[in-house]
Protein backbone atom coordinates (compact mmCIF):
# COMPACT_ATOMS: atom_id res chain seq x y z
CA UNK A 1 0.00 0.00 0.00
CA UNK A 2 2.69 2.20 0.78
CA UNK A 3 4.47 1.76 -2.77
CA UNK A 4 1.83 2.08 -4.86
CA UNK A 5 0.90 5.38 -2.97
CA UNK A 6 4.52 6.07 -3.18
CA UNK A 7 4.54 5.28 -6.83
CA UNK A 8 1.43 7.67 -7.01
CA UNK A 9 2.70 10.67 -5.76
CA UNK A 10 5.87 10.17 -7.92
CA UNK A 11 3.96 9.88 -11.20
CA UNK A 12 1.58 12.58 -10.17
CA UNK A 13 4.47 15.01 -9.67
CA UNK A 14 6.34 14.18 -12.82
CA UNK A 15 2.76 14.83 -15.12
CA UNK A 16 0.50 17.72 -15.93
CA UNK A 17 -3.28 16.73 -14.73
CA UNK A 18 -5.51 14.56 -16.92
CA UNK A 19 -9.21 15.67 -17.95
CA UNK A 20 -11.60 12.75 -18.65
CA UNK A 21 -14.93 13.80 -19.72
CA UNK A 22 -17.50 10.81 -18.92
CA UNK A 23 -20.33 10.80 -20.80
CA UNK A 24 -22.89 9.49 -19.32
CA UNK A 25 -26.73 7.72 -20.46
CA UNK A 26 -29.34 9.78 -20.50
CA UNK A 27 -32.27 7.06 -19.41
CA UNK A 28 -30.64 6.08 -16.15
CA UNK A 29 -31.51 9.97 -15.57
CA UNK A 30 -34.69 9.55 -16.51
CA UNK A 31 -34.99 6.42 -14.53
CA UNK A 32 -33.97 7.70 -11.29
CA UNK A 33 -36.41 10.84 -11.16
CA UNK A 34 -35.63 13.38 -8.33
CA UNK A 35 -31.96 12.04 -7.41
CA UNK A 36 -29.26 14.70 -7.59
CA UNK A 37 -25.89 15.65 -7.02
CA UNK A 38 -23.63 18.71 -7.68
CA UNK A 39 -21.18 17.47 -9.79
CA UNK A 40 -17.18 18.16 -9.10
CA UNK A 41 -17.50 21.54 -11.36
CA UNK A 42 -21.18 22.69 -9.79
CA UNK A 43 -22.12 22.14 -13.36
CA UNK A 44 -25.68 21.14 -13.68
CA UNK A 45 -27.79 19.07 -11.30
CA UNK A 46 -27.25 15.27 -12.49
CA UNK A 47 -27.22 11.63 -10.39
CA UNK A 48 -23.91 10.32 -9.86
CA UNK A 49 -24.69 6.97 -10.30
CA UNK A 50 -22.64 3.74 -10.01
CA UNK A 51 -20.53 3.74 -13.78
CA UNK A 52 -19.86 7.92 -12.14
CA UNK A 53 -18.86 6.61 -8.47
CA UNK A 54 -16.35 4.00 -10.33
CA UNK A 55 -15.12 6.21 -12.57
CA UNK A 56 -14.39 8.48 -10.19
CA UNK A 57 -12.24 6.06 -7.60
CA UNK A 58 -10.89 4.48 -10.65
CA UNK A 59 -9.81 7.83 -12.09
CA UNK A 60 -8.79 8.66 -8.14
CA UNK A 61 -6.84 5.83 -8.12
CA UNK A 62 -5.13 6.79 -11.35
CA UNK A 63 -3.78 10.36 -9.53
CA UNK A 64 -3.80 13.69 -10.93
CA UNK A 65 -7.30 13.44 -12.56
CA UNK A 66 -9.95 15.96 -13.00
CA UNK A 67 -13.25 14.35 -14.03
CA UNK A 68 -16.25 16.19 -15.91
CA UNK A 69 -19.61 14.55 -16.32
CA UNK A 70 -21.91 15.23 -19.47
CA UNK A 71 -25.70 13.84 -18.58
CA UNK A 72 -26.27 12.35 -22.11
CA UNK A 73 -24.21 12.97 -25.49
CA UNK A 74 -25.56 16.49 -26.79
CA UNK A 75 -23.79 18.14 -23.37
CA UNK A 76 -20.91 16.16 -24.08
CA UNK A 77 -20.98 17.91 -27.60
CA UNK A 78 -21.41 21.16 -26.30
CA UNK A 79 -18.61 20.58 -23.41
CA UNK A 80 -15.99 19.34 -26.20
CA UNK A 81 -16.57 22.21 -28.43
CA UNK A 82 -16.76 24.93 -25.51
CA UNK A 83 -13.67 23.86 -24.53
CA UNK A 84 -11.92 23.01 -27.72
CA UNK A 85 -9.58 20.35 -29.20
CA UNK A 86 -7.13 19.70 -26.28
CA UNK A 87 -8.45 20.90 -23.14
CA UNK A 88 -9.40 16.83 -23.02
CA UNK A 89 -7.34 14.09 -22.71
CA UNK A 90 -10.10 11.49 -22.90
CA UNK A 91 -14.01 11.39 -23.43
CA UNK A 92 -15.28 8.04 -21.66
CA UNK A 93 -18.96 7.39 -22.84
CA UNK A 94 -21.20 4.88 -21.35
CA UNK A 95 -23.78 3.17 -23.33
CA UNK A 96 -26.93 1.04 -22.78
CA UNK A 97 -26.64 -0.08 -25.63
CA UNK A 98 -29.94 -1.99 -27.11
CA UNK A 99 -29.90 -5.46 -27.83
CA UNK A 100 -29.66 -5.99 -31.58
CA UNK A 101 -29.39 -9.65 -33.44
CA UNK A 102 -29.58 -10.16 -36.64
CA UNK A 103 -32.92 -11.50 -36.47
CA UNK A 104 -34.53 -8.01 -34.68
CA UNK A 105 -36.31 -5.57 -36.09
CA UNK A 106 -35.01 -2.09 -35.17
CA UNK A 107 -38.44 -0.76 -34.79
CA UNK A 108 -39.05 -3.05 -32.17
CA UNK A 109 -36.94 -0.87 -29.42
CA UNK A 110 -37.27 2.28 -30.96
CA UNK A 111 -36.10 4.20 -28.33
CA UNK A 112 -33.56 2.07 -27.53
CA UNK A 113 -32.30 2.45 -30.96
CA UNK A 114 -32.88 6.00 -30.82
CA UNK A 115 -30.35 6.48 -28.02
CA UNK A 116 -28.17 4.41 -29.69
CA UNK A 117 -28.47 6.20 -32.25
CA UNK A 118 -27.66 9.96 -30.40
CA UNK A 119 -24.52 8.05 -28.78
CA UNK A 120 -23.21 7.07 -32.43
CA UNK A 121 -24.32 10.94 -33.49
CA UNK A 122 -22.81 12.59 -30.80
CA UNK A 123 -19.42 10.60 -31.32
CA UNK A 124 -19.17 11.78 -35.02
CA UNK A 125 -19.83 16.06 -33.92
CA UNK A 126 -17.07 15.51 -32.34
CA UNK A 127 -15.13 14.04 -35.00
CA UNK A 128 -16.69 16.33 -37.45
CA UNK A 129 -15.52 19.31 -34.91
CA UNK A 130 -11.96 17.83 -35.87
CA UNK A 131 -11.99 16.97 -32.07
CA UNK A 132 -9.27 14.20 -31.79
CA UNK A 133 -9.48 13.35 -28.28
CA UNK A 134 -9.60 10.02 -27.92
CA UNK A 135 -13.42 8.44 -27.39
CA UNK A 136 -13.39 5.57 -25.81
CA UNK A 137 -17.41 3.32 -25.66
CA UNK A 138 -18.11 1.63 -22.80
CA UNK A 139 -21.37 -0.91 -22.64
CA UNK A 140 -22.30 -4.08 -20.67
CA UNK A 141 -23.22 -5.33 -24.39
CA UNK A 142 -20.85 -5.88 -26.90
CA UNK A 143 -22.66 -6.96 -29.89
CA UNK A 144 -20.30 -6.69 -33.13
CA UNK A 145 -22.98 -4.80 -34.86
CA UNK A 146 -23.20 -2.27 -31.88
CA UNK A 147 -19.11 -1.51 -31.88
CA UNK A 148 -18.46 -1.79 -35.32
CA UNK A 149 -21.27 1.20 -35.55
CA UNK A 150 -19.68 3.07 -32.79
CA UNK A 151 -16.19 2.47 -34.21
CA UNK A 152 -17.08 3.82 -37.59
CA UNK A 153 -18.56 6.93 -36.07
CA UNK A 154 -14.79 7.66 -35.23
CA UNK A 155 -14.52 5.87 -31.74
CA UNK A 156 -11.25 4.72 -30.91
CA UNK A 157 -11.65 1.88 -28.43
CA UNK A 158 -14.73 0.26 -27.02
CA UNK A 159 -14.27 -1.40 -23.66
CA UNK A 160 -17.04 -3.89 -22.32
CA UNK A 161 -18.19 -3.09 -18.73
CA UNK A 162 -17.35 -2.93 -15.75
CA UNK A 163 -14.48 -0.43 -16.40
CA UNK A 164 -11.71 -2.07 -13.60
CA UNK A 165 -8.53 -1.20 -13.12
CA UNK A 166 -6.51 -3.22 -15.66
CA UNK A 167 -9.04 -2.16 -18.66
CA UNK A 168 -8.39 1.70 -17.78
CA UNK A 169 -4.81 1.20 -17.66
CA UNK A 170 -4.66 -0.33 -20.94
CA UNK A 171 -6.78 2.52 -22.42
CA UNK A 172 -4.97 5.23 -20.77
CA UNK A 173 -1.61 3.66 -22.03
CA UNK A 174 -2.61 2.59 -25.49
CA UNK A 175 -3.26 6.17 -26.27
CA UNK A 176 -0.52 7.84 -24.27
CA UNK A 177 -2.31 9.81 -21.61
CA UNK A 178 0.03 7.81 -18.55
CA UNK B 1 -10.86 -6.03 20.69
CA UNK B 2 -14.62 -5.60 19.42
CA UNK B 3 -13.60 -4.09 16.42
CA UNK B 4 -10.93 -6.87 15.75
CA UNK B 5 -14.05 -9.28 15.90
CA UNK B 6 -16.20 -7.83 13.60
CA UNK B 7 -13.65 -7.10 11.24
CA UNK B 8 -12.84 -10.97 11.52
CA UNK B 9 -16.27 -11.64 11.27
CA UNK B 10 -16.91 -9.32 8.09
CA UNK B 11 -13.94 -11.08 6.31
CA UNK B 12 -15.20 -14.69 6.70
CA UNK B 13 -18.42 -13.52 5.21
CA UNK B 14 -16.99 -11.80 2.52
CA UNK B 15 -14.91 -14.92 2.15
CA UNK B 16 -18.12 -16.66 1.71
CA UNK B 17 -19.36 -14.99 -1.00
CA UNK B 18 -16.35 -15.38 -2.60
CA UNK B 19 -16.69 -18.92 -2.04
CA UNK B 20 -20.45 -19.29 -2.91
CA UNK B 21 -19.89 -17.05 -6.53
CA UNK B 22 -21.88 -14.56 -4.92
CA UNK B 23 -19.46 -11.62 -5.88
CA UNK B 24 -16.35 -12.08 -8.55
CA UNK B 25 -13.26 -10.20 -8.94
CA UNK B 26 -14.64 -6.88 -9.98
CA UNK B 27 -15.76 -6.61 -5.98
CA UNK B 28 -11.98 -7.10 -5.40
CA UNK B 29 -11.36 -4.42 -7.31
CA UNK B 30 -13.58 -2.16 -5.28
CA UNK B 31 -12.15 -3.20 -1.78
CA UNK B 32 -8.42 -2.32 -3.56
CA UNK B 33 -9.95 0.56 -4.42
CA UNK B 34 -11.11 1.13 -0.95
CA UNK B 35 -8.23 -0.17 0.58
CA UNK B 36 -5.52 2.86 -0.63
CA UNK B 37 -7.58 4.38 2.88
CA UNK B 38 -8.31 7.64 0.89
CA UNK B 39 -11.80 6.08 0.45
CA UNK B 40 -12.87 4.14 3.99
CA UNK B 41 -16.27 4.49 2.87
CA UNK B 42 -16.15 3.64 -1.09
CA UNK B 43 -17.67 -0.06 -0.78
CA UNK B 44 -20.46 0.50 1.42
CA UNK B 45 -21.57 3.75 -0.65
CA UNK B 46 -21.91 1.15 -4.16
CA UNK B 47 -23.27 -1.44 -2.66
CA UNK B 48 -26.03 0.69 -1.23
CA UNK B 49 -26.16 2.69 -4.22
CA UNK B 50 -26.52 -0.81 -6.48
CA UNK B 51 -28.54 -2.12 -3.75
CA UNK B 52 -31.25 0.73 -4.03
CA UNK B 53 -31.39 0.69 -7.40
CA UNK B 54 -31.95 -2.79 -7.71
CA UNK B 55 -34.51 -2.44 -5.47
CA UNK B 56 -36.39 0.17 -7.69
CA UNK B 57 -35.79 -2.01 -10.86
CA UNK B 58 -37.33 -5.39 -8.91
CA UNK B 59 -40.38 -3.43 -8.21
CA UNK B 60 -40.64 -2.54 -12.11
CA UNK B 61 -40.06 -5.51 -12.90
CA UNK B 62 -42.77 -7.00 -10.97
CA UNK B 63 -45.47 -4.79 -11.99
CA UNK B 64 -44.58 -5.51 -15.47
CA UNK B 65 -44.99 -8.99 -15.16
CA UNK B 66 -47.79 -8.63 -13.67
CA UNK B 67 -49.90 -7.23 -16.93
CA UNK B 68 -52.57 -9.19 -18.64
CA UNK B 69 -49.46 -8.39 -21.65
CA UNK B 70 -46.04 -8.76 -20.74
CA UNK B 71 -43.90 -5.46 -22.77
CA UNK B 72 -40.95 -7.52 -23.23
CA UNK B 73 -38.99 -4.38 -24.29
CA UNK B 74 -39.14 -2.93 -20.97
CA UNK B 75 -38.79 -5.63 -18.96
CA UNK B 76 -35.59 -6.78 -20.88
CA UNK B 77 -34.26 -2.79 -20.30
CA UNK B 78 -34.91 -3.06 -17.25
CA UNK B 79 -33.05 -6.23 -16.87
CA UNK B 80 -30.24 -4.67 -19.24
CA UNK B 81 -29.79 -1.74 -16.52
CA UNK B 82 -29.57 -4.65 -13.40
CA UNK B 83 -27.21 -7.28 -15.40
CA UNK B 84 -24.74 -3.46 -16.07
CA UNK B 85 -24.59 -2.29 -12.75
CA UNK B 86 -24.32 -5.17 -11.16
CA UNK B 87 -21.49 -6.31 -13.58
CA UNK B 88 -20.09 -3.15 -12.18
CA UNK B 89 -20.06 -3.87 -8.26
CA UNK B 90 -19.13 -7.37 -9.11
CA UNK B 91 -22.54 -9.18 -7.66
CA UNK B 92 -22.21 -12.20 -10.11
CA UNK B 93 -24.95 -14.50 -8.87
CA UNK B 94 -27.42 -11.41 -9.79
CA UNK B 95 -25.61 -10.52 -12.86
CA UNK B 96 -25.61 -14.01 -14.12
CA UNK B 97 -29.31 -14.83 -12.88
CA UNK B 98 -30.17 -11.07 -15.47
CA UNK B 99 -28.32 -13.13 -18.34
CA UNK B 100 -31.03 -15.61 -17.87
CA UNK B 101 -34.12 -13.11 -17.40
CA UNK B 102 -32.97 -12.07 -20.60
CA UNK B 103 -32.83 -14.94 -22.77
CA UNK B 104 -36.36 -15.35 -21.24
CA UNK B 105 -37.08 -11.86 -22.49
CA UNK B 106 -36.11 -12.84 -26.22
CA UNK B 107 -38.56 -16.32 -26.33
CA UNK B 108 -40.73 -14.35 -24.41
CA UNK B 109 -41.31 -16.68 -21.50
CA UNK B 110 -43.40 -15.66 -18.46
CA UNK B 111 -43.30 -18.66 -17.08
CA UNK B 112 -39.91 -19.35 -16.88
Amino acid sequence: MMASSSARTERQGRRRIIRVLLVEDETIHQNHPGSVVITRRGCGVMMEWLLQVIARQLLKAVGGVELDVAVNGAEAVRRVRERGDYYYDLILTDRQMPVMDGHEVCSRALTSCSRHRRSVQATRQIRAMGVATPIVGLSSDCLAADVDAFIDAGADDFVPKPLNTEKLDRVLTKFGIV
Amino acid sequence: MAAAALREQLNAHIASMYASGMVDEQFQQLQMLQDDGSSPGFVAEVVTLFCDDADRIITELSKLLEQPTVDFDKVDAYVHQLKGSSASVGAQKVKFTCMQFRQLCQDKNRDG
